[in-house]
């Protein structure tokens, strides 16, 4: 009797173990979704303004841009030439 | 056994027949179905949409790439004040208030409302909280250049089916390459649509386009933009076309086209400024030409440098035309060089005579002229050489001047180039590497068309156009210091049978350092106004740019007291 007490009893707690894991597997399953999908909103909105800040970044880089900002700072177009023939060893005497 | 026993007996089985059929329904025959509208209750099928690639100078940076923008849309049938929402709308987007009423009056769940809306419109639009009014992300091109070689980059539209496709020059030709293959994603969702981890996510993965890295150099382009704008104005001409070549390897450096139309705005423009005629559009070449007709001659031995014409006296009558020279100055016994110098039409006619039909007609051939080069752009047309019955004897005389014949400039800087490679001609090509998305890099070989003339040739060659611009009509224009081989073109134009004094295209090729060349260049004005001459017009742009493009590469001047 006493056995068969025993085994109802460790049945029931096997039972209510695996209930509770379940229940805690279910919950970490949905957290993670839940996680995964602010991960993925997030993901999208920083590729967004990594886009965005590329743009910018393209457009200030662009010859036409640094064009109209030289002129802006009084840059002028060079008007004389300066050539060098040979190689110059500037540090051979040094 | 009774027969209570047996009815029970036989329900029973019945009834297991009955539930057997079922199950077998709806797991074996419905069972496709089934699974179908279980899966729909938990998961989504993703369209991925590929990024288009993007179009790279030589020095890495995208003339043409992608932005994020917006297309913005609305449910008619949510919008409760449809009139107050159209004015805020079309203040937001800055379009006309009828055109969004219009829209939202329709009797549908989904109107588009605005294509390309940038990130700031749609913060604007975000702003105003109109119920019923919602963003789809979507890229479109960005060009950080503006309008940089437009009619060498072509421009994305749509296809038949709504599907973006390149038009005109490299979107059109390489379109499947920088259009890349759409994905689908099957993603799990939880009841409330959020996604959840499980290994049942399958994918067919996206392939994004692939990018092109061009052999045209941004500030090369950037410095023949602004000088070929500047001459089109300055000689008041109809249109203006500049390319620049390397002659060793065919890369194409720098390719220009006055007017252009703008890329991100195509639809504003003609159509037939999409076209780019350096490609498709056929011209008389004029005296650019004599250089070609020169070297065949002096590649069959039939005439040299010091080779007297004979027939140089005064115009040549021929087939009841009469030809002149240009300026009407004729030069007895003047010799080959001179010939090129003086750009004397009498003395081609000679040179084409000798040459024959048979000779110069394989000479052409061979010089790639009636035949397309292969250039990596859409839309390259070619006027067919005519057939050799079909030439009279003027006709082979007046070819010895350009005259009479077609060739489209890219043709004519292609057989140019050859001059200026040791006899060798090479493929044009305007891409140097693709670049696909998974990081494999193709590099594209130069590739040798045929060999059209000697080295030796070529040699001679460059030295009588050397002394061309030294001595020639363009010679105020010429840069001091440095051996530049080149010639001068001024080609009337042919209008309903005859030639119109006043109108012509001017022309100047060439190319520099003429014993070592880095580059060969081609400058065309259509119907300049200032001065109907190449030596006025084409030659002092063309040594403005080289000027520009010999300080680009660092090469210093090699002839000392070159006054």
């Amino acid at each position: 009797m006493k056995k068969q007490l025993n085994l109802i009893l460790f049945l029931f707690i096997l039972i209510t173990l695996l209930s509770l894991t379940k229940i805690a597997i279910s919950n970490s399953i949905t957290t993670n979704g839940i996680t995964l999908n602010s991960m993925q909103q997030e993901i999208v909105s920083l590729n967004t303004q990594n886009y965005i800040i590329r743009q910018k970044y393209l457009q200030q880089a662009s010859l036409l841009t640094i064009e109209q900002k030289a002129k802006a700072e009084g840059f002028t177009p060079n008007q004389t030439d300066y050539f060098v023939s040979e190689t110059q060893h500037l540090a051979s005497n040094q | 056994m009774n027969w209570r026993y047996r009815a029970t007996l036989i329900t029973l089985i019945a009834f297991f027949c009955l539930v057997t059929v079922r199950l077998f329904y709806w797991q074996v025959v419905k069972a496709d179905e089934l699974s179908r509208l279980g899966q729909e209750q938990y998961s989504a099928l993703i369209n991925i949409d590929p990024k288009r690639g993007e179009i790279l100078t030589s020095d890495g940076f995208p003339i043409v790439a992608n932005k994020v923008s917006y297309l913005v849309f609305a449910n008619p049938k949510e919008i409760k004040n449809k009139d107050e929402a159209s004015k805020l709308l079309a203040d937001s987007l800055q379009i006309d208030v009828a055109s969004v009423s219009a829209q939202l009056s329709l009797n549908r769940f989904w109107v588009p409302l605005y294509y390309n809306a940038d990130f700031k419109t749609k913060a604007q639009v975000e702003k105003q909280k109109i119920d019923g009014v919602g963003f789809t992300e979507q890229y479109s091109r960005l060009y950080p250049e503006a309008s940089m070689a437009a009619q060498v980059v072509g421009f994305v539209g749509k296809d038949e089916e709504g599907n973006n496709k390149g038009y005109f020059g490299l979107e059109g030709y390489y379109d499947r390459l920088l259009r890349g293959k759409a994905g689908e994603d099957i993603e799990i969702h939880d009841a409330f649509g959020r996604p959840i981890l499980a290994e049942a996510n399958t994918n067919t993965s996206v392939e994004n386009g692939s990018n092109l890295k061009l052999s045209i150099d941004r500030a090369i382009q950037f410095d023949v933009d602004q000088k070929l704008q500047e001459g089109l104005i300055h000689y008041g001409a109809r249109r203006a076309m500049a390319i620049i070549m390397d002659p060793k390897s065919g890369a194409i450096i720098a390719m220009s086209v006055f007017p252009r139309f703008d890329t991100q705005t195509f639809w504003k423009y003609p159509p037939q400024t999409y076209v780019n005629p350096i490609i498709s559009d056929f011209y008389e070449p004029g005296s650019t030409f004599k250089s070609l007709v020169m070297a065949s001659a002096i590649d069959a031995n039939l005439v040299k440098p010091t080779t007297k014409c004979n027939i140089c006296s005064g115009p040549i009558s021929l087939g009841g035309f009469q030809i002149k020279t240009w300026d009407n100055n004729y030069f007895p016994n003047t010799d080959m060089t001179d010939v090129i110098i003086h750009s004397d039409n009498t003395g081609m006619v000679f040179v084409s005579q000798k040459l024959g039909l048979n000779r110069l007609y394989s000479y052409l051939n061979a010089f790639g002229i009636g035949s397309p080069t292969g250039i990596d752009l859409q839309g390259e047309a070619v006027p067919t050489l005519r057939d050799k019955k079909d030439w009279y004897p003027i006709d082979v005389a007046t070819a010895g001047f350009g005259q009479g014949i077609d060739v489209t400039p890219i043709e004519l800087i292609d057989a140019f180039c050859a001059i200026a490679n040791n006899g060798v001609r090479m493929e044009p090509h305007v891409v140097s590497q693709i670049q696909s998305d998974n990081g494999e890099n193709v590099t594209i070989s130069p590739k040798v068309l045929n060999q059209p003339i000697s080295a030796s040739t070529a040699h001679i060659m460059t030295e009588i156009l050397v002394d061309a611009v030294n001595k020639g009509e363009a010679k105020f224009a010429r840069l001091h210091g440095y051996r530049i081989a080149g010639k001068t073109g001024t080609a009337q134009i042919p209008i309903a049978g005859h030639y119109d004094p006043s109108k012509t295209v001017a022309s100047f090729i060439g190319f520099a350092p003429a014993d070592n060349p880095k580059f060969a260049m081609l400058i065309i004005y259509d119907e300049p106004s200032s001065s109907i001459y190449g030596s006025e017009t084409a030659a002092p742009t063309f040594f403005s740019i080289a000027k520009d493009l010999l300080n680009y590469y660092g090469i210093p001047p090699t002839v000392e007291n070159d006054n």
